[in-house]
């Protein structure tokens, strides 16, 4: 298998074994609720909507920042994944000019 | 040692990359990338605006206090995942290239910036300011007030589509939020979608073609797609939207609602668009001024600061103003993700570093006119005119500006340079257009002859400040164009009623002001407040202009052809005139006649190079 071939099996098992095993969870808040008064939150990630440093120094730095990452929030099943998503990000980074393919016009850059 | 603190701030990615440095919390420079690639909305990383940065402050990369980035892609990542979690099986494909464009690309930031500038700064690594706090950050910062709230509203940032802060000194405290996939920015964008136009920029020429519609499809929008607190909080009913499991932002659902599919762009603009758009752009106000309400409640501020991708919309601006919820509001001009940069740099000096503020005075801003871009010295220019022989004239700032006073009183277009180049979407006098407004066929033939682009589209008024009130029943600065306001009603002229039909040509073409050119079919026009202060150059020529025929407002529109970023340097100022109609080019204080310059000669397919947008 080549390298491309493994990163795209990499984000396959990925999404099979962490985000569908996941999924079903209330993640998003979509429900519309006609008897609430107000939809707004406090702020949900208040360690990182003001500043913060990202450690991608090492890929096992990167491990630890993600596990810690999502302890804090609560969410033991993706910092299991921590290992994997770190080890995918070290096979995936790539030059900034070789970029992913063009944004469309037609649709909101999301990610 | 150097002890003065330079802090560069980059967006980057997403739809408009740029670069900005302050030193000592002082704006040194910012623009956006696309200026100088020459190619409309780059979001690649801003490796030639970063270089711009550094030369114009004068430093090499080593004295970079820090290096900051305007968006956190761990927390975006995280949005990504339960964004798929969420949605199951169908949003592999979203998966997957979110995961290679996030982790293949935006983590490495840090690599990224020591590949191009060769260090991080001293602090050697990346400072991750947050989406949402860069925008309320360059508002805030560069605002005339002490204290404030601070509202921003975008398409998404990480997970924020809305926050509402509270500014004091140097301390920004967010207070409450919405989240994805809940967003005003979205819906607004599913309807521009909707109406065939792209996404980012189509916004812009949904809210001009508003006026010509009805609100019809407001209930529509309440009733189905939207449920709205009256604290101006809401969430988007997701059944009628594609984007949390496929790359469109709407779906069958939202298409039957409104009858059928998307109109296919650059197709025959219809009723139903005249009236989609002018109901999208009244619920868009009613929730954003519910939003100002409620941000004034809980923080009880008189001052607003506003930024995000909402605050470009001048109309609903205009109505917030009207509102008089806060006595004073501020907007950031570059309230896309491009004025990330900048807020990004006063996340580090105030937040991460705990430096002061520069005490605001109270009236004025400190964004400079936002002239933050490149400017040319006479040297550059007249080394780059003779060097490629072209024809020119050079007279004192006096003779000239009485020189393009009558020319524009004969009708004649200018393409005016002047300056430094502007930071963020808005052509303010240094790259622009300018006629006469009092001319009746200015609008088509700019729209037409120059621009390209579509015949509704309306342009903007540079008026003196002083004269504001002569004109617009408007009393206020509005220097960055970002407020909208009626046309006085001593100007207006009486107009017969069309009946609503698909043609907005016999509409289009009515007179309705002593100053049609920028008189929009609702009386509105978008308002550039030009000061000596921060314009001298522009403010002389609107002066010479007032002192020949007592009209002190010129049409200005943005130096560039439909698909084409502004203008940066003279070569893309003297291609833009001989491609277009445009009758002279100024340059500074040299002045080029369209009939003098030699056989022009095209080295490029530039209808092809800038893609309609
Ligand atoms: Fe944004």
């Amino acid at each position: 298998m080549n390298s491309t071939n493994q990163t795209e099996s990499k984000i396959k098992e990925l999404f099979e074994g962490v985000i569908i095993a996941d999924s079903g969870k209330k993640y998003l808040l979509t429900e519309i609720d006609k008897s609430s008064t107000s939809y707004y939150e406090t702020p949900v990630h208040p360690n990182q909507a003001y500043f913060s440093f990202i450690d991608v120094a090492t890929q096992e730095n990167f491990t630890g920042y993600l596990e810690q990452f999502w302890k804090e929030s609560g969410n033991e099943e993706f910092a299991q994944a921590a290992g994997a998503i770190s080890s995918l990000a070290y096979s995936l980074c790539v030059d900034p000019d070789s970029q992913q393919e063009d944004i469309s016009p037609f649709i909101y850059a999301m990610y | 040692m150097n002890s003065d603190q330079y802090i560069l701030g980059i967006s980057a990615y997403y739809h408009d990359s740029a670069a900005a440095i302050i030193k000592d919390g002082v704006i040194i420079a910012a623009a956006q990338e696309e200026r100088f690639t020459r190619v409309k909305h780059d979001p690649r990383f801003p490796v030639n605006a970063i270089n711009y940065c550094l030369e114009e402050a004068f430093i090499e990369p080593g004295d970079l206090s820090a290096v900051v980035f305007y968006d956190h892609p761990v927390l975006t990542y995280d949005r990504v995942m339960k964004n798929c979690a969420y949605a199951g099986a169908d949003s592999f494909e979203t998966f997957s290239t979110a995961t290679k464009s996030i982790l293949g690309i935006k983590l490495w930031v840090d690599k990224h910036v020591k590949q191009a500038i060769g260090t991080a700064g001293q602090l050697g690594k990346v400072i991750f300011a947050g989406h949402h706090m860069s925008h309320a950050a360059s508002s805030f910062y560069t605002s005339p007030f002490e204290e404030a709230a601070i509202v921003s509203v975008d398409g998404v940032g990480e997970w924020s589509t809305t926050t509402i802060a509270h500014g004091k000194g140097r301390d920004i405290q967010l207070l409450q939020e919405i989240n994805y996939p809940n967003s005003l920015g979205l819906l607004y964008s599913a309807f521009t979608y909707y109406c065939g136009f792209k996404v980012n920029s189509g916004e812009y020429k949904l809210m001009g073609l508003a006026p010509y519609g009805k609100p019809v499809y407001v209930k529509e929008i309440y009733d189905h797609l939207i449920d709205v607190k009256e604290d101006g909080s809401y969430r988007l009913n997701m059944d009628y939207f594609g984007f949390l499991s496929t790359h469109k932002t709407t779906n069958d659902k939202f298409h039957q609602l409104f009858g059928g599919e998307p109109r296919q762009p650059e197709s025959a603009i219809t009723k139903k668009e005249m009236d989609l758009a002018a109901s999208i752009q009244q619920v868009t106000e009613e929730i954003f001024i519910k939003i100002a309400r409620h941000a004034k409640k809980i923080t009880g501020s008189n001052n607003l600061c506003l930024s995000g991708g909402v605050a470009l919309n001048c109309v609903a601006n205009g109505k917030l103003l009207k509102e008089n919820i806060f006595e004073h509001i501020w907007i950031q001009p570059a309230s896309g993700d491009a004025g990330g940069a900048l807020g990004a740099c006063y996340v580090a000096r105030h937040l991460y570093y705990k430096e002061p503020r520069i005490a605001p005075n109270g009236k004025t801003d400190t964004q400079k006119g936002s002239y933050l871009g490149p400017g040319f010295t006479d040297h550059e220019i007249v080394a780059f005119l003779d060097r490629n022989k072209y024809v020119y004239t050079k007279y004192s700032e006096e003779e000239k500006n009485e020189l393009l006073a009558k020319e524009i009183d004969k009708g004649k277009i200018l393409g005016f340079f002047a300056g430094r180049m502007e930071f963020g979407p808005r052509s303010l006098g240094a790259r622009s257009i300018i006629g006469d407004a009092r001319n009746s066929t200015m609008q088509s033939k700019m729209n037409l002859k120059i621009k390209f682009r579509e015949s509704f589209r309306p342009f903007a008024p540079a008026v003196l400040r002083e004269d504001v009130n002569k004109y617009f029943d408007l009393d206020t600065d509005s220097p960055y164009m970002l407020i909208v306001a009626p046309v006085k009603e001593e100007i207006r002229k009486p107009v017969e009623a069309h009946a609503d039909s698909d043609d907005m040509i016999p509409v289009i073409n009515q007179i309705r002001s002593a100053l049609p050119a920028i008189t929009h079919v609702d009386y509105s026009a978008r308002i550039q407040t030009v000061h000596q202060e921060t314009n001298p150059k522009f403010y002389n020529l609107i002066h010479a202009f007032r002192k020949l025929t007592g009209c002190s407002v010129l049409v200005n529109t943005s130096f560039n052809v439909r698909g084409e970023p502004i203008v940066c340097s003279p070569k893309d100022a003297y291609l833009c005139f001989m491609r277009t109609d445009i009758d002279i080019l100024v340059l500074e204080n040299y002045v080029l006649l369209k009939e003098a310059q030699p056989k022009f000669e095209e080295s490029e397919n530039w209808q092809k190079k800038y893609e309609l947008d």
